[in-house]
C-alpha cells in the first residue's frame, strides 16, 4: 500500500501541529520560571522606604557614590556616610578645612562633593560670588579662574569634578583645583555624568557622550538616550532638579518623575524600572539631589538597589520584594483632567501613610500627545461605561451635575457625617450640596478680595456689587487726574482678558439660571458694569503696557486649579506686578489664597503700601472659589481604600502638614498653617528684590503676620457664605467672547447675543 | 422502487449539501455582522429602556427626554435636510456625468481619477474649507469681504458642496457599472423605431437603471453620514447650527455622559433609517411588479 502526501498537506499538518503546542503552552508557565509563581501571576514590585538618618538629618545638596559606600553631602561639611549600601547612615568625620557656617563674613555652602570628601563651595563675598575647592587632604583652594568665566555649576565625579560654565565643560582637579577646558556643548548644558570612561552631558538639545580617554566627543552617540532626555526637557526647565543620570558600566540609569529607567548604552530601549507614579519619585514638586545605585546582599536576580536623596532632604530607598505580585491587587486610581499638584501632594503622602496600598494619579489631557479636554472627557465616559473608571475623580472642569445625576458618583455623606462646623469651613464642604446629597467636596478654597491703600478703602466702604466698586474708581480716577493731571492705573489690569477673569472671580456663580440655563440678564450687567472699569482702568495705563499678561501663560498645563482657571496666581502676584509697573495704583483685586506663604507675601505686599483688603464685590458677592473638587466614583472596585483616601485628604494630619494651593477646607489645618515656621526669630520670613519698571531695584522684607492679621483674615473667611462655581463652557463662553464688549468691537447686546448662540447647542443639549 | 428511494434520497443529500455549503459561506459574514452590529444594536435598544450606567429601569423616559430634546431635534432636522437636498444632487449630478463619460471610448481607463476625491483625508478636506471659507480665507481675498462663511447659514451649502465632490466619482462609477449593462440592441432597437436620445433615456435607461439606482441611495445614504468627520474637524462639538448633525449630538452625548439620551437616540434613528429603506425598498418591489 503506497500513501501519497502532497508537500501542501505535509506544511500544513506541521503548520496545524505547531498552532496546537502552542495554544497549549499559553498559560501555563514552566516550572522555575523566574519572576512568576505558580498562579502565573508574575511577582516582584519595587518597593518605598524611608532612609531614616537620626537625629535632626541635615541639609544634604548631593549624594555620591564609591562602591557600597555613600556620602550625603551636607551644605555645612556635616556629611554622612553609608557602608553598606545607604541601609543605614552614621556622621562621617568632617573635612576640618571645609569652612563650617561663617568664616570671615562669608556664608560658604557645598555646592559639589566628591567620596573622599572633597567638596566645591561657594559663597558671596563683597565682590560676588566666590569658589573654593576644599580637598580631602584639608586644603582650601581658591577657584579663581572659574568666576571670570560667569556662574558656573558642579558636578560630582571619582576623583574629579565635572563644571559646565555657559556652553563649556570643564574638569576640575579635586586635589590641585586646576581647571580644564573638555569640550564645548552645542546647546545649554543641564546635567553631567560620568563614569570614569565616558562624560554624559545632557543639554536643551539632547545628550552629548564625551570619551574622557580620547578627549574628544565620543564617536558614537546615543540617540535614543538623547530623544528620551529630550522629551522630558519641559518638566527639566521647569524644574531642573527633576533628573539624574547615573551611568553604571554598560547601563545608565536615568532618574525623572516618570520613574527610574535603565538605558544600555547604544541599545534601544530605555526600560521603566521603579514606575514614578506608583511612589514618591512622581510627586513633581519634589525634586532630586542624588541617586546611588547598589546590589542587594544575595545578589538578586540582577535587580538594584536605588537609594534616592529628594532636595528636601528625605531620602528614599527602592527595593525590589519578589514576595509582592507585580500589579498590586488593590490598586486604587486617582484620576483628574489637568495636572493637579495638590493631588499629587495627597497621592504622595497617602503612599507613605499607607505603603501596602498601590495608588496611582492619571492626569486626562495630555498637550503633549494632542490629548485635549473633550478627548479625555470621552475616554472616561468609555471607561465609566465600562465599569473600569478610576476610583477617585477630581471634578475640576468636569460637569459633575451630570455625573452625580447619572448616578456615577458616590453620595460623601460617608466624610460630611464626621464634618463638625469647628473643624471644617462647612459653607465650602458643603457648597455643592443639593437636595438629592452632596456629591463633590473641594479641597481648597480662596476668597475674592479687593486690597486698596487704606485712606481709599475707608471712603470706599465695602462695595458689594460691580455698579459701586465701578463708581468708586470712577470717583478715584477723575481725582487723580485732577491733582496729577493725567490719569494713572486704578486697579492694575492690562487687558479685555484679564478684566472679565479678574471679576469673573466674584461673579461668575450668577451666569446660571437653577435650571441651568444662562441668566441673560446677569451676564449683560456684569458685560456692563466690568467695561465701566475697564474703560477708566484702560485709559490709564501707556498703550505699550496694553497688552494680556495672561496670554503668554501656558495656564493649561500648569498645577494650580485656581491659577489656570482665574489666570493669576492671586492677589500676591496682582500686588507684585502693581508694585514694580503702577506704584501708587490705590487699589487691587485677586484672589487670596492664604496658603503658607502666600498669605505673608500678600500681606507684607499690602502692608508696604499700607492697605487693607475686603471681599471682592460681584455678582455673587461673598462667595469663595473652590478648587480640587474630590468625588468618588459609586463603582470604584476598591470602595473601602477610595474612602481611607478621601477621608485622609480632608484630614488635618494631611490638611496641616503640605503646602496646597489655596486655603485648606480642615480649618484645624488652616489654624496649624498660621504658626509661624521660623518661630522666635525677630528677623524678617523672608527678603524680596524687585526690579521696577524704571530698571531701580527695590527691596521688600516679609514679616510673618501678626495675630491681629490673622484675625482678619479669619473674620473674612468665616464670613464666606458658599461656593462661586460656573459651568466650564459657559465660563468659557463669557470670559472670551465678552471680550468683545469690552473693547468695543461688538456692543454688549450683542455680545451677549453671541454668547447666548455659542452656548446654544449646549445647554439645548 | 428500492432504486426510485435510493435516488430521492440523493437528491435530498444533494440539496442539504448545497443549502449547508451556502450557509457556510455566509457565516463569516453573518458571524461579523451579528457580532458586531445586530449584538451590539440589541444590547443598545435594551439600555435604552434603562439608565445604562446604573441599570435602572426607567420605560421610555428615555425616549420622551431624547424627543423633548432641542438639540436632537435641529441635529435630526439638519440631517434630514442635508439627506434631502445632497442624495438628490448627488444622484443626478453623478448621473449626468456618467451618461457623458458613458459615450467616450474606454471610460474605464479614468476610473482611478474619479475615485480621486474619496481618497482625500477628512483632515485635509477640513483644512482646505478653513482655507477657503474663513474669514481671513481666499474666498474673502478674492470678494474683498470678511464674512466667516463657516460660521453662518452658508456652511450648511459648503458641507453639501463638500460631499457631492467628495462621492461623485464613486457614485459615478456605480452608475457606470448600471449603465455597461444596458444591452445595446435595446437602445439600437429604440432607435431604429425613432426614439430621440430624451425619449430613450427616460423610457429605456432610466426604468434599466433601477436596480441600481436602490444600492446607489443606499450607498449614498450612508456615505452622508461620514460628513459629520469634516463637520467635527471644522467646527468641533458644537459647530454652526446648521451643520449641526445626529452625529454631533450623539457624540456629546456620549463625551457628556449622557449615555441614557444616547442609547434611545440612535435606536430612534435606526427606526427612522430602517423604515425608510424598507419604504424605499417596498416602493421599488412595487414599481416592478
Amino acid at each position: 500500500m503506497k500513501f501519497h502526501i502532497s508537500k501542501k498537506k505535509v506544511i500544513s499538518i506541521l503548520l496545524c501541529t505547531a498552532a496546537i503546542f502552542g495554544c497549549c503552552s499559553c498559560g501555563s508557565p514552566a516550572a522555575g520560571d523566574p519572576g512568576e509563581n505558580p498562579g502565573g501571576k508574575e511577582m516582584g514590585r519595587y518597593v518605598e522606604d524611608t532612609v531614616e538618618l537620626g537625629g535632626e538629618g541635615g541639609s544634604f545638596t548631593g549624594m555620591v557614590q564609591e562602591g557600597e559606600k555613600i556620602r550625603l553631602i551636607d551644605l555645612y561639611g556635616m556629611d554622612m556616610v553609608s557602608a553598606d549600601g545607604g541601609k543605614t547612615f552614621e556622621a562621617a568625620e568632617t573635612v576640618p578645612t571645609a569652612p563650617a557656617g561663617e568664616e570671615g563674613g562669608v556664608s560658604y555652602v557645598a555646592v559639589a562633593g566628591n567620596p573622599d570628601g572633597s567638596r566645591i563651595l561657594s559663597g558671596y563675598t563683597g565682590q560676588g560670588l566666590a569658589w573654593r575647592l576644599a580637598a580631602a587632604d584639608g586644603s582650601v583652594i581658591e577657584l579663581d579662574a572659574v568666576g571670570e568665566n560667569g556662574s558656573p555649576s558642579f558636578y560630582s565625579g571619582s576623583d574629579c569634578f565635572y563644571m559646565s560654565c555657559d556652553y563649556g565643560i570643564y574638569r576640575v582637579d579635586s586635589e590641585t583645583g586646576e581647571t580644564e577646558f573638555l569640550t564645548e556643548c552645542a546647546s545649554y548644558p543641564l546635567a553631567l555624568a560620568s563614569n570614569g570612561e565616558l562624560l554624559f552631558v545632557a543639554h536643551t538639545s539632547g545628550v552629548l557622550i564625551y570619551d574622557l580617554q580620547k578627549n574628544e566627543a565620543a564617536q558614537k552617540q546615543d540617540e535614543v538616550l538623547s530623544s528620551f532626555f529630550t522629551g522630558k526637557l519641559e518638566d527639566i526647565l521647569n524644574n531642573p532638579s527633576s533628573l539624574f543620570l547615573y551611568p553604571w558600566g554598560e547601563d545608565i540609569y536615568v532618574l525623572s518623575h516618570d520613574g527610574i529607567y535603565c538605558h544600555e548604552l547604544y541599545g534601544e530601549e530605555m526600560v521603566c524600572i521603579v514606575e514614578g507614579s506608583s511612589c514618591s519619585i512622581g510627586n513633581i514638586d519634589s525634586g532630586f539631589a542624588g541617586m546611588a545605585v547598589t546590589e542587594p546582599d544575595d545578589g538578586g536576580n540582577g535587580e538594584k538597589i536605588f537609594t534616592v536623596l529628594y532636595t528636601d532632604g528625605r531620602l528614599m530607598r527602592y527595593t525590589k520584594d519578589e514576595s509582592l505580585p507585580a500589579e498590586p491587587e488593590v490598586s486604587l486610581r486617582i484620576y483628574s483632567l489637568y495636572e493637579d499638584g495638590n493631588i499629587r501632594q495627597a497621592v504622595s503622602a497617602f503612599r507613605q501613610k499607607y505603603p501596602e496600598l498601590y495608588i496611582k494619579y492619571e492626569v486626562g489631557v495630555n498637550p503633549e500627545y494632542g490629548v485635549t479636554r473633550e478627548d479625555a472627557l470621552r475616554n472616561l465616559s468609555t471607561e465609566l461605561a465600562a465599569g473600569t473608571g478610576p476610583d477617585v475623580l477630581v471634578m475640576d472642569d468636569i460637569p459633575f451635575g451630570t455625573y452625580a445625576e447619572k448616578g456615577v458618583l458616590e453620595e460623601l455623606g460617608f466624610l460630611r457625617e464626621g464634618m463638625s462646623e469647628e473643624e471644617y469651613f462647612k459653607t465650602v464642604t458643603d457648597g455643592f450640596a443639593t437636595e438629592e446629597g452632596l456629591y463633590v467636596m473641594p479641597l481648597t478654597f480662596a476668597v475674592p478680595v479687593l486690597a486698596g491703600e487704606a485712606g481709599e478703602m475707608a471712603v470706599a466702604g465695602k462695595p458689594e456689587s460691580l455698579s459701586q466698586l465701578a463708581d468708586i474708581l470712577e470717583k478715584v480716577s477723575g481725582q487723580r487726574e485732577a491733582q496729577n493731571g493725567q490719569a494713572e492705573s486704578v486697579i492694575g489690569f492690562r487687558s479685555a482678558e484679564e478684566a472679565l477673569r479678574l471679576f469673573a472671580q466674584s461673579s461668575m456663580g450668577a451666569w446660571c439660571t437653577e435650571e441651568g440655563a444662562l441668566d441673560r440678564e446677569a451676564v449683560t450687567e456684569f458685560l456692563t458694569q466690568v467695561k465701566r472699569i475697564y474703560d477708566i482702568q484702560i485709559k490709564s495705563i501707556p498703550e505699550s503696557m496694553q497688552y494680556s499678561y495672561l496670554s503668554g501663560m501656558d495656564w493649561g498645563s500648569g498645577e494650580n486649579a485656581l491659577a489656570r482657571r482665574s489666570g493669576s496666581y492671586g492677589l500676591s502676584e496682582e500686588l507684585g506686578k502693581c508694585m514694580m509697573l503702577f506704584p501708587g495704583q490705590p487699589f487691587c483685586a485677586g484672589y487670596l489664597s492664604s496658603a503658607v506663604e502666600d498669605f505673608p507675601m500678600t500681606l507684607g505686599r499690602l502692608k508696604q503700601m499700607e492697605g487693607e483688603y475686603v471681599q471682592m464685590p460681584g455678582q455673587s458677592f461673598g462667595k469663595c472659589l473652590a478648587s480640587t473638587l474630590m468625588a468618588v466614583n459609586s463603582s470604584s472596585v476598591h470602595p473601602e481604600e477610595s474612602r481611607l483616601f478621601m477621608e485622609y485628604i480632608f484630614s488635618a494630619e494631611f490638611q496641616g502638614s503640605v503646602s496646597l494651593n489655596g486655603t485648606p477646607v480642615n480649618r484645624s489645618a488652616y489654624l496649624q498653617r498660621q504658626k509661624n515656621p521660623k518661630e522666635g526669630s525677630t528677623g524678617p520670613y523672608i527678603t524680596m528684590g524687585y526690579g521696577m519698571a524704571d530698571g531701580s531695584v527695590t527691596t521688600l522684607e516679609i514679616y510673618w503676620p501678626s495675630e491681629e492679621d490673622y484675625g482678619n483674615l479669619d473674620q473674612l473667611m468665616d464670613g464666606i457664605s458658599g461656593v462661586n462655581d460656573c459651568d466650564y463652557r459657559i465660563y468659557e463662553a463669557v470670559t472670551v467672547l465678552g471680550q468683545a464688549a469690552l473693547t468695543g468691537d461688538a456692543s454688549i447686546e450683542e455680545t451677549v447675543d453671541e454668547i447666548e448662540k455659542t452656548l446654544e447647542l449646549y445647554l439645548a443639549e | 422502487m428500492k432504486l426510485r428511494r435510493h435516488w430521492s434520497c440523493t437528491l435530498r443529500n444533494r440539496r442539504e449539501l448545497r443549502r449547508a455549503k451556502r450557509f457556510l459561506f455566509l457565516l463569516p459574514s453573518l458571524v461579523g455582522v451579528s457580532c458586531f452590529v445586530l449584538l451590539p444594536f440589541g444590547q443598545v435598544t435594551v439600555s435604552s429602556f434603562f439608565t445604562v450606567l446604573t441599570g435602572k429601569f426607567v420605560g421610555l423616559r428615555n425616549y420622551g427626554e431624547v424627543f423633548q430634546n432641542a438639540a436632537f431635534g435641529l441635529a435630526a432636522a439638519n440631517t434630514a435636510r442635508f439627506i434631502a437636498v445632497g442624495i438628490p444632487l448627488l444622484l443626478a449630478g453623478s448621473l449626468g456625468l456618467a451618461l457623458m463619460i458613458h459615450g467616450i471610448s474606454k471610460p474605464d481607463k479614468y476610473k482611478y481619477l474619479y475615485l480621486l476625491p474619496m481618497a482625500v483625508p477628512a483632515a485635509t478636506m477640513a483644512l482646505v474649507w478653513k482655507l477657503l471659507f474663513s474669514g481671513q480665507g481666499f474666498l474673502n481675498r478674492i470678494l474683498g469681504t470678511h464674512v466667516d462663511f463657516l460660521g453662518q447659514g452658508s456652511a450648511f451649502f459648503i458641507l453639501v458642496g463638500s460631499y457631492i465632490w467628495k462621492n461623485l466619482g464613486y457614485t459615478m462609477v456605480l452608475w457606470l457599472a448600471g449603465l455597461k449593462s444596458i444591452s445595446d440592441g435595446i437602445l439600437d432597437a429604440a432607435k431604429v423605431d425613432g426614439a430621440g436620445k430624451v425619449k430613450s433615456f427616460f423610457l429605456i435607461t432610466l426604468p434599466c437603471l433601477k436596480g441600481s439606482l436602490f444600492t446607489i441611495f443606499v450607498v449614498s445614504l450612508l456615505n452622508s453620514f461620514k460628513a459629520f468627520r469634516e463637520v467635527w474637524l471644522v467646527g468641533g462639538a458644537y459647530p454652526q447650527r446648521d451643520i449641526y448633525m445626529l452625529q454631533n449630538v450623539f457624540y456629546n452625548w456620549y463625551v457628556n455622559l449622557e449615555q441614557d439620551k444616547l442609547a434611545a437616540g440612535a435606536v430612534i434613528s435606526a427606526v427612522i433609517l430602517g423604515t425608510v429603506s424598507l419604504l424605499l425598498q417596498r416602493l421599488w418591489d412595487s414599481g416592478d411588479r
